[in-house]
């Protein structure tokens, strides 16, 4: 591929609808963002203590409560310099001048459940450590803080008056409408408040005014979350980036695809070395590190198990495919995989897919249940045969199809015909699904269309 | 007119497809929605379970396939809570474990505040490792899974002390977007263990599943569809489900149904632009083709 065709460039000729689309995208942005809010994510921020947390959490609950303070108070008056925090499988006793071994501990609990799933900051150790210090206990005196998303609240007020007082006077109690709701939207505290006033004919009553006042706005002590509000901003941006390939390619489209393709393929990264190298191989090869570094909930039974040393090796062997030279010790590895998993999908394949299904196949015609015979039943059950001996006819190719074998074996097209029209209809349906999901993102979680 | 339809720009099409799932989304648009005897089946299998069972769940797909998985996914859960079973959560696709975090913190922990982490539900997370995982987990679970996703010894877990395989589990509930999934919970759990399991699908899946349906698979939900028609069966068994404030929370107990809506306006734009194309091929084809 030359280097000219590989660049998506926009075709000359639509380069000035692109860039009137794009400056009304942008434009339709900014309005977005001044007028509906775009994105915006609004939290509460909340000071729980542990005992709050716990009842709403998942913490160490399987791990009573009291039970655990009784622990914690065992421990502090058998050793007044030692503390122990008390988690989901086991204590750590540590003292608690040593500051850099505390930390880890509050960390190994914090990856064991024991500081909950949301917010946690660092200053909170040094709250656990004087809380426990002074003769507190776990629950009373340890807390977190937490946040909750947000949406907006509305206030309303609606009059009915009638048409014949006038306009300057209507338009006098919508003013007063006005006012007395924005006082009423300030006392309750709400923050970046909406407001509206307007007198509309009321639906259905003849000579009557509607004066309908609204205001909206977050609750007090809320605050604008800078970091999930960028973050529906960049979710929105990306999918009408990847939306515009629709018009044709474009390098916003690249530039999108290319971001997606990269987070995935670092997110598996990661996780494939956490789950598979940390979590299989090196728990069972080097447990004891292992258990200290990463994977504090490594039962001490855990040891060196001498087997791992193949998949190691192995795992090395493929790696060499990468050198320069001997690319073909690879090749043992990868025969190895092959095989190995030849054979074990070959007994799962003839059990499910093979055997069952002839099983399954082979049903009474004349289906009988609790009620006598089930006619619409059985008619499936007869179509269902003859289908699939249609289908067995079209895909024997030691005959010529002609004759009855022809007639059966055109017969088993249109079976095939509507396996694939059922398949392609569920297919639309799929994607049409992914479209309304996305549209859901942007209207709701977005533009705030939506309640 | 003719011969604008015979050159009609695609990207009208386009825009036609996209207005047509629009409108209705904003709109909020339903129809009324006929449950299928599959999604009924899925729900009698979960529902006929004494309260309490054990019941395997493993979320195996990714965002890429939420809008069809995630509501039947959450559908599943909150009747598992319902009947208070125990929740074992697992996923065999990396990108699956964000949606199991949520169906524990959000579902799980606002919407059943009772149920507790450890006791009630837990999560083993995210195994590499494809079919081998789930044959692992009918023969020895606790070979392959040494803690839960916490790093938690499941020795030290209530809930899973004593559990030594999956076949301990009474239902094996599996929403899948490809492989490994629902046909390798049939191969490497169902048949050979004789688990009874459920699954949730896509739609390009659905096709290659029927086949196992009675037997092993229970019961399928294929698509939104399906997830649509389990929704309308459970929020009518449960009707606190039906609630205001968990019907408009971030997982709304009526995602699915509301996704019917653009569906049928979709469809019918879909069978309109088919009817319309075959019309003027037999034109054409009557006047002399082109």
């Amino acid at each position: 591929m030359s280097d000219a065709s590989a660049k998506t460039n926009m075709p000359a000729s639509s380069k000035g609808a692109w860039g009137i689309v794009i400056a009304v995208l942008v434009l339709g942005m900014v309005l977005a963002g001044v007028l509906l809010d775009a994105g915006q994510v609004w939290v509460t921020s909340k000071t729980v203590t542990y005992e709050e947390v716990e009842r709403t959490h998942h913490t160490d609950e399987w791990f009573e409560h009291s039970q655990a303070t009784d622990r914690i108070d065992r421990d502090k008056a058998a050793e007044a310099s030692t503390l122990a925090i008390v988690d989901t499988a086991q204590e750590h006793a540590v003292d608690v001048n040593d500051s850099e071994a505390y930390e880890s501990v509050v960390h190994k609990s914090r990856v064991r459940g024991l500081t909950v799933t949301g917010e946690w900051h660092e200053s909170q150790s040094d709250t656990l450590r004087e809380a426990l210090a002074d003769g507190g206990t776990l629950g009373e005196r340890v807390s977190w803080e937490e946040r909750k998303v947000v949406s907006r609240l509305q206030l309303k007020h609606e009059q009915m008056v009638s048409a014949d007082i006038g306009q300057d006077q209507i338009d006098n109690l919508v003013s007063k409408a006005y006012e007395g709701l924005q006082e009423e939207a300030t006392e309750a505290g709400l923050q970046s408040i909406k407001m509206s006033a307007a007198a509309a004919p009321a639906a259905g009553q003849p000579g009557q005014v509607n004066i309908v006042a609204t205001a909206s706005g977050y609750p007090a002590g809320s605050s604008l979350s800078m970091n999930r509000t960028i973050g529906v901003w960049l979710a929105a941006i990306l999918t009408l980036c990847i939306m515009s390939f629709l018009a044709g390619d474009n390098p916003f489209y690249k530039a999108a695809e290319a971001i997606v393709v990269g987070a995935s393929a670092a997110y598996w990264m990661v996780l494939s070395f956490w789950t598979g190298i940390v979590d299989k191989l090196l728990v069972n090869l080097i447990p004891d590190i292992t258990r200290a570094w990463a994977v504090p909930g490594l039962p001490e039974s855990a040891q060196f198990s001498w087997i791992y040393l193949i998949p190691l090796v192995l795992s090395c062997m493929l790696i060499w495919r990468l050198s320069p030279k001997g690319g073909w010790i690879a090749r043992w590895p990868l025969a190895f995989v092959i095989g190995a998993t030849a054979g074990f999908r070959l007994l799962s394949h003839l059990e499910s897919d093979f055997l069952l299904q002839i099983k399954l196949t082979i049903t009474s015609l004349w289906v009988v249940g609790a009620d006598g015979f089930e006619f619409w039943n059985s008619v499936g059950a007869i179509v269902v045969l003859l289908s699939v001996l249609c289908c067995l006819v079209y895909f024997f190719f030691s005959m010529e199809h002609k004759g009855a074998v022809g007639k059966t074996a055109r017969a088993g097209i249109y079976v095939l015909m509507v396996t694939f029209g059922a398949a392609f209809g569920l297919t639309v349906m799929g994607r049409i699904t992914l479209l309304t999901e996305r549209f859901d993102f942007l209207f709701k979680d977005w533009l705030h269309l939506l309640g | 007119m003719m011969n604008f339809l015979r050159n009609l720009d695609r990207r009208i099409v386009f825009l036609l497809m996209g207005l047509a799932v629009a409108v209705p989304v904003l709109l909020r648009a339903s129809f009324p929605e006929h449950v299928q005897p599959m999604a009924r089946s899925v729900f009698e299998e979960i529902e006929a379970l004494p309260d309490g069972s054990k019941v395997l769940l493993s979320f195996d797909f990714d965002p890429g396939s939420q809008g069809e998985l995630l509501p039947m996914a959450m559908a599943f859960t909150r009747h598992c809570a319902e009947k208070k079973h125990k929740m074992y959560f697992m996923c065999l696709w990396p990108l699956g474990e964000p949606f199991v975090e949520d169906a524990m913190n959000v579902v799980l922990g606002l919407e059943y505040p009772q149920l507790k982490y450890g006791t009630d539900y837990v999560s083993f997370g995210y195994k590499p490792g494809n079919e081998a995982v789930i044959k692992n987990c009918i023969v020895d679970l606790k070979a392959l899974f040494i803690t839960d996703s916490r790093k938690t010894d499941l020795n030290k877990i209530p809930m899973t002390a004593n559990i030594v395989s999956a076949k301990a589990m009474d239902l094996i509930i599996n929403i899948s977007a490809g492989d490994p999934g629902t046909k390798q919970w049939v191969q490497y759990a169902a048949t050979p263990g004789d688990i009874p399991l459920v699954a949730g699908c896509t739609g390009v899946q659905a096709p290659l599943l029927y086949p196992y349906v009675p037997e092993p698979l229970r019961g399928l939900l294929a698509a939104i569809k399906g997830a649509a028609g389990y929704e309308q069966v459970l929020n009518e068994a449960y009707p606190n489900l039906a609630e205001p404030a968990i019907v408009k929370s971030k997982y709304s107990t009526t995602a699915a149904l509301q996704r019917m809506g653009p569906q049928f306006v979709a469809h019918l734009l879909m069978v309109g632009l088919i009817l319309l194309g075959n019309i003027i091929y037999f034109v054409d084809k009557k006047g002399g083709g082109r």
